[in-house]
């Protein structure tokens, strides 16, 4: 069982569930539409103890937009409240014996270019295997 | 290979000449403190960055982006001490397009407060337990 892939495929599911206006991919595409969210990383450290085996997983998601200069900037602080809505606090439901214990956003990070704005959103999973 | 830029933390020679002398499970804390600073405030933004800036053609440079610390599975950037993480990357252009837009030293710059907490934060938990 993989537990990163488990959790990618909830979390995925609940952004694309929760966000319809935007493509959602799981890698950048330079030909993608703006705006669009992709996964940017997804890093795992263990996090056993006495009773199960369990991760605690960091996803980070980009979210991307060329919109003018503050219009770029409000598009991509909606689209991050949005995925903050979708993912912040919850707990998704794991193919067995997968079971998530939390999902806690953590922090942003905001990066402007010439002609592309983006912002950094990073989520603590926490899973194990019952 | 292209010449590595080095940067390093002022103001912290004192801890550094201390941390031999932590114990081992808060060295651990600021290890994992560490890392993750490297890898969520430096190595991602500077990867973003790249896309940012329109410097993404094929992928390759902002692919090999990555954080080497002790025990991770590349070397590639140095010798690593306990407790250090090396942002970088071996691809060959990667030096050019840095002098254009510096999207490490941005990054590093960027990244260093967040890592100072990090860094403070583990050694604060550790110190309350």
């Amino acid at each position: 069982l993989d537990l990163i892939f488990e959790c990618q495929k909830a979390l995925f599911s609940a952004l694309q569930s929760a966000i319809t206006t935007v493509t959602i991919s799981d890698e950048i595409d330079d030909n993608e539409d703006y705006p669009y969210i992709c996964l940017e990383d997804t890093r795992a450290t263990k996090k056993n103890t006495h009773n199960y085996k369990g991760k605690e997983i960091l996803f980070i998601f980009g979210i991307y937009t060329k919109a003018a200069p503050g219009a770029g900037t409000y598009q991509v602080k909606t689209l991050l409240s949005q995925v903050c809505e979708a993912l912040d606090l919850k707990i998704f439901s794991l193919t067995a014996p997968a079971k998530m214990k939390s999902c806690e956003f953590q922090d942003s990070n905001s990066v402007n270019g010439k002609e592309v704005k983006a912002i950094q959103a990073v989520f603590k999973v926490i899973a194990y295997e019952q | 290979l292209a010449k590595p830029i080095k940067y390093k933390l002022i103001g912290y020679q004192r801890t550094q000449d201390m941390i031999g002398e932590w114990p081992k499970k808060l060295r651990i804390e600021v290890k994992k403190a560490v890392v993750k600073a490297a890898i969520v405030d430096i190595e991602t933004p500077a990867k973003m960055k790249l896309t940012t800036d329109g410097h993404v053609d094929t992928g390759r440079l902002r692919a090999d982006i990555h954080t080497e610390y002790e025990g991770s599975s590349r070397r590639e950037l140095g010798k690593i001490g306990e407790l250090d993480a090396r942002v970088g990357t071996n691809v060959e252009y990667a030096g050019y397009v840095e002098r254009i837009d510096e999207y490490l030293t941005w990054a590093y710059r960027k990244g260093v407060p967040k890592l100072r907490n990090a860094i403070a934060e583990a050694v604060h938990n550790f110190a309350r337990r």
